[in-house]
């Protein structure tokens, strides 16, 4: 099973409208290890192609243009649902509550602790991290299962439900025997030894055995 | 003497003049022959006496006449024994000779008579003349008296005006020496004639004297008039501001013939100004708070921000440092930063101060596109906020206007939060903000604000500048009113005029170094 988040190393994004701010946030960050690449305009980072390594943006409220708030919904609506940490001059409750909701991993206001900020990337990035894994996993077991035949699926909605080979003859209309070799096939294909797994993976598929 | 006008003789008809002619020599023959009847030697002399008379009163003709009429009157009577042609002959040219003498003689006293006639009736016209003359001459003398009535009159009425004239007056010659000084100026200083005229300096404040000297020295040369404000001593030592102003007064030549001063008591003024100042200056800042309180936001964003680049430079630096082994390059480079943003800060607070505090108005050579930069700073942040466009147009080699920077960033800081305030009502087109410099012909700088906001309508426009009025729920009223007075102090103008689209513009004209009162 590759996962390229466990191979490629994180990216920190800043995107501040204040030149100085960006330069410590830069510094600041590299100095934990991470890479960062900083953006003056909400504008500025659209255009830059995001990466399939684990990220996070550290996003600034309040700047000329497009505002951080605005930026976070319109990169909601988008695939790559990239984890921001809001930074504010002047954080009021009901902007970082709103922030919030819309699912930032944490919302800071400026001058903040560095600890703060470097726990909440850690944190932002193991989130990306995870969230990148399990679509990779998804995204696996989805081929898997594609590669089964129509007849293979049905057997295989069926073992998950927790039926026996007769039964599963009986339902199909075949012999025993045939279900067996298919589900069988099955296993193979999905690479598993055990029903339990094979349940699992039906769960992350989101598979209704077809009745 | 037997006086007649021979003009009047000359014009007696010559047939009346014949006639006495011919009657004078018939009476000379009737009395010639009477007295021949009582004694035969009676002399024909009367018939001369007949010519005479002829040519006396009727010239040379009727003389002939008489003569030519008596020399026959002798041939012809008798005794006709006696006749003689010879001697009738004599007697007729001596009767004409005795005409024309005659003749002669009255002509001459004809002309004397004439000449006589026209000196007296010269002489009439130049005594007239002189008549005249004197008549006049009575009356410039009266009159000259009245005047000199009169000169002597408002003279000690003038003395009495100048004395008495609450204002110190004085005359001073041109080497600088007091000529005169008038009685308030004395009643003031209360010093003595003698000690005033030797040393009038001793009035003057001591702070003040060594500038007015100077000054005094430099319009003594230069003979132009002077104006100065010093303090002056009272009798009882008490220094009081005066404004002194002295105008020379110069011959056809352009000399100096004397200097005339006075000195007016401006203390009360000096202190009703200085009031005033105070209150006005106390205002301007209380209207500065306000804005500035509208502001506080982006003021605090903007001390924020170099704020956190400080901290978190410092713990990136600390990180660096703790690294094994520590990263010094990163470490200096972090340091480095601290100080700049530091710097920064301080630089924010320091200008926030500078419009905060209540200081003496200093005015300096200021490049206006300088403080509008400075003044954006503040006002940025509040800008993008509220999602304004702002567009800058800064003339270049604008010359450079004498104005007091804080009043001035309160001016623009002024004109901006009001668009701002205007453009925060739009919400169906742009918010463009636009700021433009440029030079006003013909000794002027000038600064346009204009916005795309909801604008003012013309009843409000009107009274736009005055105190109190205010288009905003929570305003003062003070911000234009204040800003108008500020700009006016400057000796430039403050307007407003709509745009031709939404919106207003907000103009501001600045006298520059050279043309405008310093």
């Amino acid at each position: 099973m590759k996962s390229p988040a466990k191979q490629s190393p994180a990216v920190v994004f800043v995107v501040d409208d204040d030149a100085a701010v960006r330069e410590s946030l830069d510094s600041l960050i590299r100095s934990v290890g991470l890479r960062v690449e900083t953006f003056a305009s909400a504008h500025e980072f659209l255009r830059h192609k995001l990466p399939a390594a684990p990220a996070c943006l550290v996003l600034d409220v309040r700047m000329p243009g497009q505002s951080g708030l605005e930026l976070q919904r319109q990169l909601a609506g988008e695939d790559r649902n990239i984890p921001i940490i809001f930074i504010t001059g002047h954080g009021d409750i009901p902007m970082s509550v709103r922030a919030m909701k819309a699912g930032a991993v944490e919302f800071l206001t400026k001058p903040f602790r560095d600890e703060d900020l470097v726990d909440a990337i850690g944190q932002a990035i193991e989130r990306d991290r995870a969230t990148l894994s399990l679509r990779a996993e998804l995204a696996e077991l989805r081929t898997r299962y594609h590669s089964l035949s129509p007849r293979e699926r049905e057997v295989m909605g069926l073992v998950v439900k927790g039926r026996l080979n007769k039964q599963i003859a009986a339902e199909l209309g075949t012999a025993q025997i045939t279900v067996k070799i298919q589900r069988g096939n099955v296993m193979k294909k999905m690479r598993t030894v055990s029903v339990a797994d094979l349940v699992r993976m039906a769960e992350k598929l989101g598979i209704e055995p077809t009745s | 003497m037997i006086e007649f006008n021979s003009s009047r003789r000359y014009r007696r008809r010559a047939g009346v003049r014949y006639l006495i002619a011919a009657l004078s020599v018939a009476a000379a023959l009737v009395l010639t022959w009477g007295l021949k009847q009582l004694f035969p030697t009676a002399p024909n002399a009367l018939y001369f006496c007949a010519i005479i008379l002829s040519a006396w009163f009727g010239g040379f003709g009727p003389g002939i006449l008489a003569s030519v009429l008596t020399s026959a009157a002798v041939h012809f009577t008798p005794p006709a024994s006696t006749t003689d042609l010879r001697r009738d002959i004599v007697f007729l040219v001596a009767g004409i000779f005795t005409s024309w003498l005659i003749e002669r003689q009255n002509r001459a006293q004809a002309a004397l008579q004439r000449a006589r006639d026209e000196f007296e009736l010269q002489l009439n016209e130049r005594t007239g003349e002189l008549t005249a003359a004197n008549e006049g001459l009575r009356t410039e003398i009266s009159e000259r008296k009245q005047m000199e009535n009169a000169l002597r009159e408002s003279e000690s009425q003038l003395r009495l005006v100048i004395d008495t004239i609450p204002t110190m007056a004085w005359i001073v010659l041109p080497d600088g020496a007091l000529d005169f000084i008038n009685q308030r100026w004395l009643e003031y200083s209360g010093l003595s004639l003698q000690e005033a005229l030797k040393d009038p300096k001793r009035t003057i404040h001591p702070d003040d004297l060594p500038r007015v000297m100077e000054k005094w020295s430099v319009n003594l040369v230069s003979r132009q008039p002077y104006e100065d404000e010093m303090r002056l001593r009272r009798a009882d030592g008490e220094y009081r501001w005066f404004l002194v102003r002295t105008v020379p007064l110069l011959d056809e030549q352009g000399n100096i013939l004397q200097w005339y001063g006075t000195s007016t008591d401006i203390e009360d003024l000096k202190r009703a100004e200085r009031a005033l100042l105070r209150a006005q200056s106390e205002l301007a800042r209380v209207a500065r708070l306000t804005v500035m309180g509208e502001l506080t936001a982006s003021i605090a964003h903007e001390v924020n921000q170099p704020l956190a680049a400080v901290v978190t430079n410092a713990n990136a630096s600390l990180r660096w440092l703790a690294a094994v082994p520590p990263n010094l390059d990163e470490v200096r480079e972090g340091v480095r930063r601290i100080v700049r943003d530091g710097n920064r800060a301080g630089e924010v607070i320091a200008r926030i101060r500078a419009l905060l505090k209540n200081g003496e108005s200093v005015r300096t050579p200021l490049n206006i596109n300088e403080v509008i930069q400075e003044t954006l700073t503040f006002a940025q942040p509040e800008l993008a906020r509220h999602n304004v466009c702002l567009q800058t147009e800064f003339a270049t080699e604008l010359p450079l206007v004498p104005a007091d920077r804080v009043q001035l960033q309160q001016v623009l800081l002024n004109l901006l939060v009001n668009a701002l305030d205007s453009l925060s009502a739009v919400a169906d087109r742009p918010r463009v903000l636009r700021i433009r410099t440029d030079y006003h012909e013909p000794d002027a700088v000038r600064v346009a604000v204009q916005d795309t906001g909801i604008g003012v309508d013309r009843q409000r426009a009107e009274r736009l500048f005055q105190a109190f009025f205010t288009t905003k729920p929570n305003g003062l009223g003070m911000g234009l009113a204040i800003s108008r007075s500020i700009i006016e102090a400057h000796g430039g103008r403050l307007w407003m005029t709509p745009n031709d689209g939404p919106g207003v513009t907000f103009q501001c004209a600045l006298p520059v170094e050279n043309g405008g009162p310093t």
